[in-house]
């Protein structure tokens, strides 16, 4: 008989607390959800409310979530979308259509992952879990609830997380482990306590006092039962929970073997005028309870009558596990008052029922009582008991070990995931420090190359000037051989052959000529014929001399070299006008860019211009030289900016010079090109 | 009984070519023949050194009363005399009684003006204006009334006195180095100024020559022009 009870009171617990539970999980709807306060005026909304109309047949509200998913499909791919694909599983598993709740929930949490919506993944779990607990797989609830808490934490959502606490909670003590639903439960209780939410914190009370109830620590029970009542006042949708507080009171007592204490709770649940109404279930419960512990009492004033009044009031809503229950009491309560038959007739019918619901624990029970009764079969129905007895514990073991695996797993993905995640982050940080060290040495690179290019820049500047002085050396030395040979030519005429005709001359003259008069006038002809060939030997002398001012040296002499080289290629004329006398003074470096630049324009000249006449003109304007190159032929227009390569080198030479450069051209007029550059310091002061 | 007192003029015929010597000796002959009671004791130095032997010798004797100078000289074997000029120079100290006739090939004017100012001769000859009469006659002016220059002398003078222009010795000398094409970078080294004196200098030589803002040979030209150099 005693052995019977624990059995019993964990099969009505069960029961209770799976109502609890879809109690819980009723008050999350998705549209409940502060974070979508979406305006419901699109026809999918419309859909989706028209699905939750209780008052039109299911069929009418399957096809209104189908044609809600139907028009939902076409839209974009954005939250408003995931909002709506969760709202649609949600009414399909309150519909209970699971193929639609399966594509539809998969679906949504497939999006949520895609736009990272972690509030969305947790609401799909939640839903999954939902959906495994009423298929009774636990584990997989289990599972999904899990995660869910996990992925409302990262959401930030500590309500709903504390929610998933308490379903895991329930599902860890329907498997028996009591420690690790109390760790749970509590941990939820903390979460509830900082947000004021009663409700949630009534129920985790009752779900500790169920817990210890279980554990035979009664006082406790008794003591969170109270405090669960306690929280009770501030809920404003009490329902019926202060019965079911009630109700669950009586059961500690009755286990405590306080039988009057016991009664006295239901009985005060039972006065509860509107209760019947109101949850009829738990208002046969609670006279199928108290019927029992008037039995236990020894009370019999009222049984069995109240026995069949409970079992009256289940099958008249055919209350499958309420029947049973009843039907089991009864065995219980014929064996006591030996009544075989009638108890054996309740055991068969509650274990037939039992197996037909694959009630496991009724089952048990009901073998239990069978294997007490039926002496004949004692053997067989104990063995039966043993078999399931232990297959049942062996899988709640099992499924015991599976949650602290999940759980484990879970953690240990992520750490895995952390440790991932460190890696990926010390990938990253290295993959930045090497980019920056090829990017330094690139840029090095680039720098070593500049400079190089600086360096040869230069290098290739002073080989143009070397260059250039020695092309003046060798002209200004040819042009002194030339000078000097001229000089001396000159200086020998005058004085040597000049001198010496003069004597001659003179000497002829003194001679005594004998002779006749016309002797005489030829031999005075001859010596004033002499003194002719003087004067013009000595004008060529003095002509000589004078070339030496008329040749222009240096840089002028060089220029014109190239004009006249050049001129003859396009058959131009030219005319070059210096009057910056002082050449000799200039820096090198401005006469080899002059000469480069001219020697750019001829070019350009010869190439394009066609020009009949070319001037180049030099002057010195304060301390600026200037430089016009000016020619008559086709021109081009100097609006189009694209400059070619020499006309670029051409002001890249006088930017180095800090000098200006100006080109004006002109269609069929020609081009002029006007070059300013200043005088170094050092030369200006001398040139002063 | 009459006695006729001839007067001997000793002469020193300076010049490196042997026939000019000649032509000197005969000049004097035929000078001698035309004035009467004259004659010249010669003596010849073909160049810088037996010249300037001579002239000391006769510093301490009775000296030279004409001495015929060619200016275009080998110089000096100690490299003291560059030209006639300096032995000019010379003359005049050691021999101031001594007439000295400058005979040279140069006209042009800055060296004739050198010689005018630094040697002072009684005869000036441009070598290829005279002719037998007028050496002759350039001898009887010397002896009896000095001096004597040549035509190109006295044009060369005429035209320095008409104008205006007052240059002191540096702007002939720079004018000089201008028109003998001596190099810009050098002209310091040659009249002791540096180049900013000298192209002051030379502005305002273009400015006083009407020639500024052009080149350095037009200024040569036009002081060419002018009998300044």
């Amino acid at each position: 008989m005693k052995t019977i009870l624990p059995t019993y009171k964990r099969i009505l617990q069960l029961f209770f607390l799976v109502l609890l539970a879809t109690t819980v999980t009723r008050c999350h709807a998705p549209n409940q959800d502060p974070t979508t306060k979406l305006v419901e005026v699109d026809s999918i909304s419309i859909w989706i409310q028209n699905a939750k109309n209780q008052s039109i047949t299911l069929e009418n509200r399957k096809q209104g979530i189908y044609k809600a998913y139907e028009q939902n499909s076409f839209q974009r791919n954005d939250s408003v979308k995931n909002r709506n694909l969760a709202k649609l599983a949600y009414e399909g598993y309150q519909l209970k259509d699971s193929v639609f709740f399966l594509k539809a929930n998969l679906e949504a949490q497939k999006l949520s992952t895609k736009l990272r919506d972690t509030f969305g993944i947790a609401d799909t779990h939640w839903s999954y879990g939902m959906y495994y607990l009423e298929k009774e797989l636990n584990d997989s609830a289990y599972y999904h609830y899990y995660e869910a808490y996990k992925y409302f934490q990262v959401a930030k959502h500590e309500f709903f997380a504390g929610k998933m606490l308490y379903n895991m909670a329930i599902i860890q003590k329907d498997v028996k482990d009591y420690t690790g639903s109390e760790v749970l439960t509590f941990q939820a209780i903390s979460i509830f306590k900082k947000l004021d939410k009663y409700n949630e914190l009534y129920l985790c009370y009752n779900l500790l006092g169920i817990i210890y109830n279980e554990i035979q620590e009664y006082d406790k029970a008794i003591l969170y039962h109270i405090k669960a009542l306690e929280n009770l006042e501030n809920v404003a949708q009490k329902e019926t929970f202060k019965e079911s507080s009630l109700n669950n009171l009586g059961l500690v007592y009755q286990k405590q073997g306080n039988y009057i204490k016991a009664i006295e709770y239901f009985n005060t649940a039972l006065k509860s005028s509107d209760l019947k109404r109101q949850n009829i279930i738990l208002y046969s419960r609670l006279i199928d309870n108290l019927a029992y512990t008037e039995f236990l009492n020894g009370d019999n004033t009222n049984l069995p009558q109240e026995f069949y009044f409970a079992l009256k009031l289940r099958d008249s809503i055919n209350n499958v596990s309420g029947i049973i229950m009843s039907k089991l009491h009864l065995a219980e309560f014929y064996i006591k008052y030996a009544d075989t038959v009638k108890a054996l007739l309740n055991a068969e019918e509650a274990h037939t029922l039992a197996k037909e619901v694959s009630n496991n624990r009724d089952v048990l029970a009901s073998l239990q009582l069978l294997s007490t009764l039926d002496s004949k079969n004692a053997s067989r129905y104990f063995k039966n008991y043993a078999i399931l007895s232990d297959s049942l514990q062996i899988e709640e073991r099992k499924i015991r070990d599976k949650f602290t695996r999940i759980r484990f797993e879970t953690d240990a993905y992520i750490e895995e995931t952390e440790m991932l995640s460190e890696q990926k982050l010390k990938i990253s940080i290295a993959a930045v420090i090497a980019v920056l060290i090829l990017s330094l040495l690139y840029f090095l690179k680039v720098q070593h190359g500049k400079n190089k290019e600086l360096l040869f820049e230069k290098k290739q500047q002073k080989a143009n000037e070397e260059i250039y002085s020695l092309m003046l050396k060798q002209q200004s030395s040819l042009e002194e051989g030339r000078l000097r040979e001229r000089q001396r030519i000159s200086e020998d005429l005058h004085d040597g052959v000049l001198g010496k005709i003069f004597g001659t001359r003179l000497a002829l003259g003194y001679l005594n000529i004998k002779g006749d008069d016309e002797i005489l006038t030829q031999h005075k002809l001859y010596v004033d014929e002499l003194q002719n060939i003087e004067k013009e030997i000595r004008t060529i002398s003095h002509e000589l001399k004078n070339e030496i001012l008329s040749s222009q040296t240096d840089f002028i002499k060089i220029v014109e070299d190239l004009l006249k080289t050049q001129s003859e290629i396009s058959n131009f004329k030219y005319r070059i006008v210096n009057n910056k006398a002082a050449w000799d003074t200039i820096d090198n470096k401005i006469k080899i860019n002059f000469y480069r630049i001219i020697q750019e324009a001829i070019q350009n000249i010869n190439k394009y211009a066609k020009a009949k006449n070319v001037i180049i003109e030099f002057d010195l304007i304060d301390n600026d030289i200037s430089l016009n190159i000016e020619d008559d032929g086709l021109g081009f227009d100097s609006k189009n900016k694209s400059a070619g390569i020499g006309l670029k080198n051409m002001k890249s030479r006088v930017s180095k010079l800090n000098g200006n450069f100006e080109i004006k051209s002109t269609i069929n007029k020609g081009t002029k090109i006007s070059i300013f550059v200043p005088v170094d310091a050092d030369n200006y002061d001398k040139s002063l | 009984m009459l006695i006729i007192m001839i007067k001997v003029y000793k002469v020193l015929l300076i010049d490196d070519h042997p026939i000019i010597l000649e032509v000197y000796k005969m000049a004097l002959k035929n000078t001698s023949f035309v004035i009467e009671n004259i004659s010249f004791e010669i003596e010849t130095a073909h160049n810088s050194d037996i010249a300037l032997q001579k002239i000391a010798i006769a510093s301490k004797s009775d000296g030279f009363d004409i001495i015929f100078l060619d200016i275009k000289l080998p110089a000096s074997s100690d490299g003291k005399v560059l030209s006639g000029e300096d032995i000019g120079v010379r003359i005049n100290q050691m021999l101031p009684n001594a007439k000295i006739i400058v005979s040279t090939t140069f006209n042009d004017n800055y060296r004739v003006q050198n010689i005018l100012k630094n040697v002072n001769p009684d005869g000036f000859l441009i070598k290829n204006d005279i002719d037998t009469d007028e050496l002759i006659e350039a001898i009887k002016t010397v002896i009896f009334d000095p001096p004597y220059y040549s035509k190109s002398v006295i044009k060369l003078l005429r035209k320095q006195i008409s104008s205006d222009y007052l240059l002191d010795r540096t702007d002939r000398q720079l004018l000089h180095e201008l028109s003998i094409g001596t190099k810009m970078k050098d002209l310091p080294d040659v009249l002791f100024m540096s180049i900013a004196g000298i192209e002051k200098r030379k502005r305002q030589l273009k400015e006083m020559f009407n020639v500024p803002d052009k080149e350095d040979r037009e200024l040569v030209i036009k002081a060419k022009e002018k009998g300044f150099i």
